[in-house]
């Protein structure tokens, strides 16, 4: 630099070499000149500019896709996905870390590997396939060799130092979590299973996939310029990282007892599946949720779908008997009963057969016909049919329904599990007088075995439905709980009243005379509901008649209720009674939760009394098997035996069309089909008896119609049969 | 100093000032966010790069004191000064990344071919201030400034330094564009230029210069080779869109994607978070500094100021289009920083100097 300051006014020394003295034409010239080098300067911007427009606007969103892409590609490798914890904090899902191996075939190309004889090594190494391996190095991506290919995810650390003692140039390894389910088969439906990606596919890894997952930002993970993969340091606080930790209200004693008796039970009934759901009636916690069959989420893709459902509320069932609180209530709440009002159960037979009532053509019938009118408890007791269908008519259609909709049936309970579904109940609009007094009894319309506890667990707390929920709270990676789930009611369904009301009620049918006396449990009064429905044959249409689902659904203390259990085992076969099928599950679980949870047993003297006399007869009814009174079968009734060239009309209702077609075939129908969706009314109704090739024609409702609370306006009320729906 | 005269306070060249002002705090705002994510060696770089520019002003406030007759007078010193600094260079400077570019004065590392910049412009207007020439210049009269040219440019290439020297002949190219060429002697020119291309390629160009022209040619060949600077930077700038992703919000730095972020790459950083707006509003900055400086020159009360002033605005020109177009995938990649932007202290150094000489210029028009 320059030391000199310089004063221009005393020194001026400087040569000065001013412009002026060079013809004004020079200055000119400069000037143009200059002007020239100011239009390339900016015609030069106009290049850049239109050129950061080009990148920012034009290929702005491609870029922008790029740029995620490459930041998102490595996130698979990167957060630790959260804990699945029971109610008490032991660990249902975990992640543990393992270690994969993958290769860099571009670096090794360039490194002189040879592909052939690392094929080999690493094959006898990881005993895996050779010739995939050898294919897997050699693929190219754009005509080059990649730079990044999985050799085997998650090996064993033997085989991790196997590998390492190979140290062959271009293979490597990486950390990834593992997804590991220490109990096994335990609470299996419920957690579901995450890929070899940690990507949950199933169950609460699933529904919870954002939480437990972690950063959903992209972390920053970079692929250096030999392609390895080089995390930064806001991987190393691993916290931030990691995924939130759930604690469910599952109790691990509890979900184990409950699968183990629910296997037993669907064992011992040689049964198909069946389901449990255990829930505190006072805050909606569930605390054990079974199905049947059940699998190792350890190795999912071992077991067929089938056994990887969550049954306890992916699948609909006819609830039969175990509707009937619910009908009793609803009419009780609603002032058209009184609880001493009798009820003639003797029925309309022309014939005089007691225990036939005849709603137009069709007959409802009582399994244990009374010709002596019986009380709405007695209605309960003995599971009367026809009790139920007279309380449901006093009641009226409308009425009925917004009741049940009232108790969560047909709809989802919003329980944070994949797949769940609300089971179906036609707006009452769409009921014919038949359907008034089937769903009384729980035929034609279907709930999920968590809607039942649910709904039983109203009953049980005093008419307060609780919204059922399975996740306690989320706790972040610091500790820091971010979500907690507090009990919440819904809605007061009935009054309370009319709920101990209820209650005492149900009490009476694990009693001497009831329908459940094998749910009785040693010390504690039961309060329950026992079911047997006739299973819809979703092939044939119409009901089976070998096939049932039994049921019961209590709860445990009668007076001062600490659980609600819901049993449900599909098509027993050794029996097919609610009462001796589901209730010994029932009385198992509820015995060893009591204990579990330290629950003072009864100690009044009536109370006391009247346990061991109901013991007593549960040890007797077990010993004879099935003697206790069973179950009225929901079944289709049908007008008289068809003759020569004559066949039952089968009830397509609810079905889809192709169903209902394919089932009117099978019987030598013919068929008029009118507008879209699933079936919902038919002429002749079901059970007619007619003439081989009768055209059969049915109304479809329209697809958009199904669930809805209220029905379009266009739809007219239906009763019936189609003839008074399109012929008014 | 305080005897430069009564008229500074009414000459000082607000515009010039505030323009330089603005980049120079948008640059280390958007340096802070560039190593925000970086390792921690880089962490504290804003801060340097805050002394640099203080230095620089310092500097820049002491060039714009002395008279630039003075400079005209010492321009074959200072051009003397350059040469034997980098000749220096080879006997002392330790190789980096294969090159040795770099002399250590004490705890910090100057870079000799960045000042030879301005070295190179004070004695091309000396040379010119003392040959007006009013007829066509020929070859032969090109024979003097194009020495003066080859001598450092020689020396740079063999640093090896292609951005630097390219930087020079630039500045070079057009500062003669000024000149009376005559019309023989620029076709000449270009086809020496052109001609010498092949050779360039083979006798003087390192593997990794060549590896950075064919990825400029072909950016997908090479994606994690040579390419990667290139392909990240362009996804950085693209991604931003019109709005930009916000200050500290830019992925594609934040996750490291983007190498070099401080020195050569600190544009993807800027358009990444500020979008198509910030990238315009910085833009219209750069060109006004550039055109502000042809409008000095053309005022210029000397043939010596005239060409400073030129020079001054080649340089800018030169850098910003270079980077600009290096970054955004217009040219190829070869090391040369957005002046006032980039991080590093040699080239903050050398463009407040510029910045310095172009304000002398630009204060002194209307004195004589």
């Amino acid at each position: 630099m320059k030391k000199r300051t310089t004063n221009r006014r005393e020194e001026a020394p400087v040569v000065e070499k001013p412009v002026e003295d060079t013809s004004a034409k020079r200055a000119r010239w400069m000037r143009i000149r200059i002007g020239v080098l100011a239009t390339c300067v900016v015609i030069g911007a106009g290049m850049v500019t239109h050129r950061a427009w080009e990148l920012t606007m034009v290929h702005g969103p491609a870029l922008r896709a790029m740029a995620e892409q490459q930041q998102l590609r490595d996130i698979r490798l990167a957060p630790k996905r959260g804990t699945i914890y029971d109610r008490h904090g032991a660990e249902l899902a975990v992640s543990v870390d393992v270690e994969s191996v993958f290769a860099n075939p571009r670096l090794m190309h360039a490194r002189g590997v040879d592909f052939e004889r690392t094929a080999t090594q690493l094959a006898t190494t990881l005993r895996v396939d050779r010739d995939v391996l050898l294919t897997r190095l050699r693929s190219t991506y754009r005509g080059r060799l990649r730079y990044f290919v999985w050799i085997k995810r998650q090996v064993s650390p033997v085989e991790a130092d196997a590998v390492r003692a190979l140290d062959i140039e271009g293979i490597q390894m990486s950390e990834e979590a593992r997804r590991f389910y220490p109990n096994r088969e335990l609470a299996a439906h419920m957690l579901g299973f995450a890929n070899v990606d940690g990507v949950g596919i199933e169950g609460l890894e699933l529904s919870m996939e954002d939480r437990l997952r972690g950063a959903v930002e992209p972390v920053a993970a970079v692929r250096d310029r030999q392609g390895r993969v080089v995390f930064s340091d806001q991987l190393l606080d691993e916290r931030a990282a990691q995924g939130d930790d759930l604690y469910l209200t599952i109790d691990k004693t509890i979900q184990h007892v409950a699968e183990r008796e629910l296997a037993l039970g669907v064992q011992t009934a040689e049964a198909r599946a069946g389901s449990v759901v255990v829930l505190d009636p006072r805050n909606g916690e569930i605390l054990a949720m079974a199905s049947y069959p059940t699998f190792n989420p350890n190795e999912p893709g071992r077991y067929p779908l089938e056994a990887r459902r969550n049954r306890a509320v992916t699948d609909r069932l006819e609830p039969g008997s175990t509707i009937k609180p619910f009908t009793v209530s609803a009419a009780l709440a609603a002032g058209v009963i009184r609880p001493d009002q009798v009820f003639d159960v003797a029925g309309n037979d022309p014939n005089h057969i007691i225990g036939r009532l005849h709603i137009g053509d069709d007959v409802i019938r009582d399994t244990h016909p009374r010709a002596e009118p019986i009380t709405a408890s007695e209605v309960l007791i003995y599971s009367s049919n026809i009790g139920a269908a007279l309380i449901g008519t006093e009641l009226g259609r409308h009425r009925l329904y917004r009741s049940f909709r009232r108790f969560g049936f047909g709809e989802p309970t919003g329980i944070p599990l994949p797949g769940e579904t609300g089971g179906a109940l036609r707006h009452h609009t769409r009921w014919y007088d038949l359907d008034l007094a089937t769903i009384s009894f729980g035929q034609g319309m279907s709930v999920t075995t968590l809607q039942l506890a649910t709904a039983m667990a109203a009953i049980a707390n005093g008419g307060r439905l609780m919204e059922p929920h399975l996740i306690g709270r989320v706790v972040d990676g610091h500790g820091a709980t971010v979500e907690e789930s507090l009990p919440r009611v819904q809605r007061q369904v009935i009054p309370a009243r009319t709920a101990r009301l209820v209650a005492d009620m149900l009490t009476a049918v694990t009693g001497d005379s009831g329908t459940g006396p094998q749910a009785a449990i040693d010390g504690y009064l039961v309060a329950g509901k026992t079911g047997t429905a006739q299973k819809a044959d979703h092939r044939h249409g119409g009901y089976t008649e070998d096939l049932y689902v039994a049921s019961f659904v209590g709860f445990v203390p009668a007076q001062d209720p600490r659980l609600v259990i819901a049993v449900v085992i599909d098509e027993p076969i050794v029996n097919h009674y609610g009462g001796p099928v589901a209730g010994p599950v029932f009385r198992r679980i509820g015995q060893a939760t009591l204990r579990h949870l330290g629950v003072p047993a009864e100690t009044g003297g009536e109370a006391l009394a009247e346990i061991e006399r109901r013991l007593a007869r549960a040890e007797r009814a077990e010993r004879a098997g099935a003697t206790a009174p069973a179950e009225p079968v929901a079944e289709m009734i049908v007008e008289r035996e068809p003759g020569e060239g004559e066949v039952v009309v089968p009830d397509v209702s609810g079905r889809t069309i192709r169903a209902g077609l394919m089932e009117l075939r099978r019987v030598g129908l013919a068929f008029h089909v009118e507008g879209t969706g699933l079936v919902f009314a038919q002429d002749p109704a079901p059970g007619s008896v007619v003439a081989r090739g009768t055209t059969v024609r049915l109304m479809l409702e329209r697809a958009d119609m199904r669930g809805d609370d209220e029905p379009p306006a266009s739809v007219p009320v239906p009763s019936r049969t189609l003839a008074n729906v399109v012929r008014p | 100093m305080q005897t430069i005269g009564k008229g500074l306070r009414d000459q000082f060249d607000w515009p010039l000032f505030v323009t330089v002002a603005t980049i120079c705090v948008i640059g280390v705002a958007n340096l802070y966010s560039a190593t925000s994510a970086a390792s921690e060696a880089l962490a504290d770089r804003y801060i340097q790069q805050i002394y640099w520019l203080t230095l620089g002003a310092g500097v820049a406030v002491l060039i714009v004191a002395i008279d630039h007759r003075h400079f005209e007078r010492f321009g074959y010193a200072a051009y003397g000064v350059g040469v034997v600094a980098l000749v220096l260079v080879f006997l002392i400077a330790p190789e980096i990344r294969g090159s040795q570019r770099w002399i250590r004065i004490g705890s910090f590392s100057l870079q000799p071919s960045e000042f030879m910049k301005i070295v190179l412009i004070i004695a091309l207007a000396k040379y010119l201030h003392n040959d007006p020439k009013t007829e066509g210049r020929t070859l032969k009269d090109l024979i003097i400034p194009g020495l003066i040219l080859a001598l450092p440019m020689a020396l740079i290439l063999a640093q090896p330094d292609l951005g630097t020297a390219l930087m020079l002949a630039f500045i070079f190219g057009s500062i003669m564009l000024l000149t009376n060429l005559k019309l023989r002697s620029l076709g000449a020119l270009i086809v020496t230029f052109v001609s010498s291309a092949p050779l360039t390629w083979t006798y003087l160009l390192q593997d990794y210069q060549r590896g950075r022209l064919t990825s400029f040619l072909d950016p997908d060949a090479d994606i994690l080779g040579s390419g990667w600077h290139a392909h990240q930077s362009i996804i950085a700038i693209g991604s931003g869109g019109f709005w930009g992703k916000g200050f500290m919000q830019g992925t594609q730095n934040q996750h490291r994607f983007l190498p070099d972020q401080a020195t050569d790459f600190p544009f993807p950083v800027w358009a990444e978070e500020q979008g198509f707006l910030g990238v315009a509003l910085l833009f219209f900055l750069y060109v006004f500094l550039i055109l502000w400086g042809l409008k000095v020159a053309s005022q210029a009360k000397d043939r010596f100021g005239a060409v400073v002033a030129v020079g001054v605005s080649a340089f800018f020109f030169w850098h910003t289009i270079i980077n600009l177009g290096m970054v955004s995938g217009l040219a190829p990649v070869v090391g040369v920083t957005l002046p006032l932007f980039s991080y590093g202290g040699s080239s903050v150094l050398t463009s407040m100097m510029a910045i310095g000489l172009l304000m002398n210029v630009s204060i002194r028009r209307f004195s004589f």
